[in-house]
């Protein structure tokens, strides 16, 4: 699920396929917009490219550890 | 049948309808991608329900049209009309079959010889440009490469290439490197890629293949998938395999045995530890269990699984403020795990070891501690519950659970019966109301059965509301169909028209959606063939003509009107052939207004193109028109200019199911006439008839109104002559009649049920409805009883 809180797109549990076109417009409405991962349980292909287009907004990361390595690198980390 | 079957026939048409609408608009708008999308996604989702049955051909005939669609979508091939044409008649062939299965419950003898020729030539545009794009294709194969290893396996963090060259080494088996390039419109079938490879055994390491550079965000297409995977693991290349089976063409699975590990290994501190990790290999195939901490009894798989990935991630993890975070809950998830599986001596190690690391920083003391753990190394591995995460994504989309209820029609019917009934106990209770004051002399109780009868009215009504409610349709239900005919008759006309559709929300009882396709194909097939010019340049207009279909609602009634802007109806002409044909004389025809010259289009047997073409019929087209639409309640209207064009507009009520009607009396006893029907109810002298012949006629409003004595008519025993007479004025073909009858009754609603059976052939009637205290009303139709 996506809910935007505030500034702070949080996804939580599991995120469809059907909600990467939500989550491209909340990216796309505001740049200063930040991604909180940390109730995301799994995410779908279509989610995860978009994720992996804007990770240096994500402040928090996904518990699951699969997620949490394919969204990370050495350039673009962020303090928790 | 069996629901799942007709669940399927009824979406099967549905999605069939949808795929025409987006081929034709596509056709228009080539480049629409939503378009193309829509399309290749209700083809795509037919395919798949079908294939749940056991109809080889149909599915195969959808396979066929389901790849072309890719093609388009991945633009290697163009839409043209042919090819346009040669989808459309496969989708005729599905339906077709549909048909065929709903009453029969099997696709036809020969639907394989049927299916042949079809598939052939939706696979013929396949063919074609392959040929043209091996440069596209001849570029996999190198990707795979062929003599050497893949270049990404070279680019492996080294962390992962030393863990992968252990695994190798200790179990002695391949380690295998699969890559994995979904197609662009992967997610439309259905494919999660990523779920895909996170469901991959024994996995040792995953990567994402991003594209350089990223399209910007705001030209993002969400749908597409434009990653790649790279993924290491030690699983048994079958179960591999076996995993990648329905995205076989778009993976490469290669095994790498230690050696090869080993020779990927870049830098000299690498080579260095991978051949240690070899010299450590070669005696620990035997001996694995001896350099581990207390020998473990083995974890239960799920468990080791957890703890395996803990490992993955922290390999992959290199440095920076991430790194703290994924050594806490490294240690916590891999702890928990282990406690849940009755490992509390081993959770409290791994635990103190996380303190440690995360005091330090560094996951290499972890990572040797859940190693430690999870040997002896995973023989034959047991594989991952797989099912589980599909069952978990299924239960997910249950819950969205639709608010629209596909009801069997008879259903619906059946609730509209009893409707009528209610409709027709209720109207016994006036009656009843009657009889209390008359029979039994109680006003107090006729009063309160008045009371109740109205309360029961109320709800009656509204009741009938929302069933008619229900079935309403928008008549987008036919004129959806006309984008398609349009176009085959175009192009068989070789005339170019555009057809615009408004008001397709407009709404209208099923039964009246029902009884407009074929009027208002005749109307579109004679605009095509005779309206619209073969030659429209030389006319002074546009290449392209148009057809309009539109509807609108008014008051109570739905006038749908096709127009075309071709050349029009000419008064003269008609008149000419109206006297040729024997259906006026000439002064008659003379004396016709031009308006009503063109109306005689709708007469029988009249049509004035010269050569009767296979698209418009026989002079049967607009009279048939006439008459259908007049069986439905309706009228028809046209109104054309010369040189201009030609607009046809039909009538219809919106529901058909209650008629008003008004009660009357004849000889003593009751008829019914509709109630739009009927102008106005007067009482004239019997002085004021004058005799004109052997007919009769009164004079209203300065106007002389023919006068009809419905006793006469209807061959009933004439009434006494009164001073005067009850005259009801109807409007029969929107010329006024004056019928004489004894004594006017009371407006009420009834559901009029044409005469069936043996009854059928009596003219005169529209047919009988059930009054309220049991008599069979008649209800007349004045069209027949006044010619």
């Amino acid at each position: 699920m996506i809910r935007l809180d505030g500034a702070v797109i949080r996804l939580e549990d599991h995120c469809p396929v059907e909600e990467a076109e939500q989550l491209l417009e909340l990216l796309q409405g505001s740049d200063s917009r930040t991604l909180d991962l940390s109730g995301c349980l799994s995410a779908h292909t279509a989610v995860l490219q978009l994720l992996l287009v804007c990770r240096d907004r994500i402040t928090a990361r996904p518990p699951a550890p699969a997620l949490a390595i394919v969204l990370q690198t050495n350039d673009a980390v962020r303090a928790d | 049948m069996n629901p799942l079957l007709a669940q399927f026939l009824v979406e099967a048409r549905d999605q069939i309808a949808a795929t025409t609408d987006g081929l034709l608009g596509l056709e228009r708008a080539p480049e629409d991608a939503e378009l193309l999308k829509g399309v290749f996604r209700s083809v795509h989702t037919l395919k798949g329900s079908s294939g749940l049955f056991d109809f080889p051909a149909l599915t195969a005939v959808l396979h066929a049209g389901e790849d072309l669609l890719v093609a388009l979508r991945e633009r290697s091939l163009l839409l043209d009309p042919a090819m346009l044409d040669q989808i459309l008649v496969s989708l005729d062939l599905v339906a077709g079959w549909l048909d065929q299965i709903e009453d029969t419950g099997a696709l036809p003898a020969g639907a394989e010889d049927r299916s042949a020729p079809v598939i052939a030539a939706l696979r013929g545009w396949l063919a074609a440009p392959e040929a043209a794009s091996t440069g596209r294709s001849a570029a996999r194969p190198a990707e795979a490469g062929g003599a050497g290893l893949p270049g990404w396996l070279a680019g492996l963090p080294e962390p992962v290439l030393l863990g992968a060259i252990d695994r190798a080494a200790t179990t002695g088996a391949p380690v295998l490197a699969v890559s994995y390039r979904p197609e662009a419109q992967c997610f439309f079938k259905g494919d999660d890629p990523f779920a895909l490879m996170l469901q991959l055994p024994d996995r040792l390491h995953l990567a994402v293949v991003e594209p350089d550079p990223w399209p910007p965000l705001a030209e993002y297409d969400p749908f597409s998938c434009v990653v790649g995977f790279q993924a290491l693991t030690s699983a048994p290349k079958g179960e591999v395999q076996h995993l990648l089976r329905y995205v076989a063409e778009q993976s490469v699975v290669l095994e790498l045995g230690v050696e090869q590990l080993a020779g990927l290994a870049g830098t000299p501190s690498a080579r260095t530890a991978a051949a240690t990790l070899l010299e450590r290999a070669r005696p620990a195939v035997s001996t694995t269990a001896a350099e581990s901490l207390p020998p473990p009894a083995e974890l239960p798989a799920p468990v080791a699984r957890l703890v395996r990935e803990q490992v993955e991630m922290l390999r992959a993890v290199r440095g920076g403020a991430w790194a703290a975070g994924c050594i806490g809950a490294a240690a916590k998830v891999a702890a928990n795990a282990l406690r849940y599986a009755g490992r509390a001596d081993l959770a409290e190690r791994v635990f103190r070891t996380g303190d440690a690391a995360l005091a330090a920083g560094e996951t290499a003391g972890l990572i040797d501690a859940l190693e430690a753990v999870l040997a002896p190394p995973p023989r034959p591995a047991p594989p991952p519950p797989r099912t589980a995460p599909a069952a978990t994504s299924t239960e997910a989309g249950h819950e969205r659970a639709s608010t629209v209820l596909r009801v069997d029609q008879a259903r619906i019917d059946a609730l509209m019966n009893l409707i009528g009934e209610l409709v027709v106990a209720k109207n016994g209770l006036p009656f009843l109301a009657r009889r209390a004051e008359n029979v039994y002399g109680s006003r107090e109780m006729a009063r309160e059965i008045k009371e109740q009868h109205a309360v029961i009215d109320r709800i009656a009504l509204e009741l009938r509301t929302s069933i008619m409610q229900v079935r309403m349709l928008p008549v987008s239900a036919v004129f959806q169909r006309f984008p398609r005919l349009v176009r085959d008759l175009s192009r068989k006309l070789g005339k170019a028209v555009e057809l615009v559709i408004e008001g397709e929300d407009t709404q209208a009882d099923k039964t009246v959606i029902e009884s407009l396709f074929e009027p208002i194909l005749h109307l579109v097939r004679n605009s095509l063939d005779h309206g619209i010019e073969c030659d429209r340049p030389a006319a002074g207009k546009p290449e392209t003509a148009t057809v309009t279909l539109a509807a609108t609602q008014d008051n109570d009634q739905v006038v749908i009107r096709v127009a075309d802007d071709g050349r029009g109806i000419d008064p003269a002409a008609m008149r000419r052939k109206a006297v040729e044909k024997g259906l006026l004389d000439e002064d008659q025809a003379a004396r016709l207004s031009d308006a009503d010259a063109v109306n005689l289009i709708f007469a029988a047997g009249f049509s004035t193109a010269a050569e009767v073409t296979d698209v418009s019929g026989r002079g049967v087209g607009m009279d048939a028109v006439r008459m259908a639409i007049e069986k439905a309640g309706g009228r028809v209207e046209v109104a054309s200019t010369v040189g201009a064009g030609t607009a046809v507009s039909l009538h219809l009520p919106l529901s058909m199911a209650v008629t008003r009607v008004m009660t009357l009396s004849v000889s003593g006893r009751q008829f019914g006439i509709p109630m739009d029907e009927i102008a106005e109810t007067v009482r004239i002298p019997r002085a004021d008839v004058v005799a004109i012949k052997d007919k009769e006629a009164f004079l209203l409003r300065d106007r002389i109104i023919p006068l009809l004595h419905l006793d006469r008519i209807l061959e009933l025993p004439p009434k006494a002559d009164a001073e005067e007479i009850a005259v009801l004025v109807a409007h029969v073909d929107k010329q006024p009649v004056g019928l004489a009858i004894e004594a006017f009754g009371e407006g009420m609603e009834v559901i009029v049920k044409p005469l069936e059976g043996p009854l059928a052939d009596v003219t005169g009637y529209l047919g009988t409805a059930l009054l309220g205290d049991g008599r069979v009303l008649l209800v007349l139709n004045l069209k027949e009883i006044t010619v």
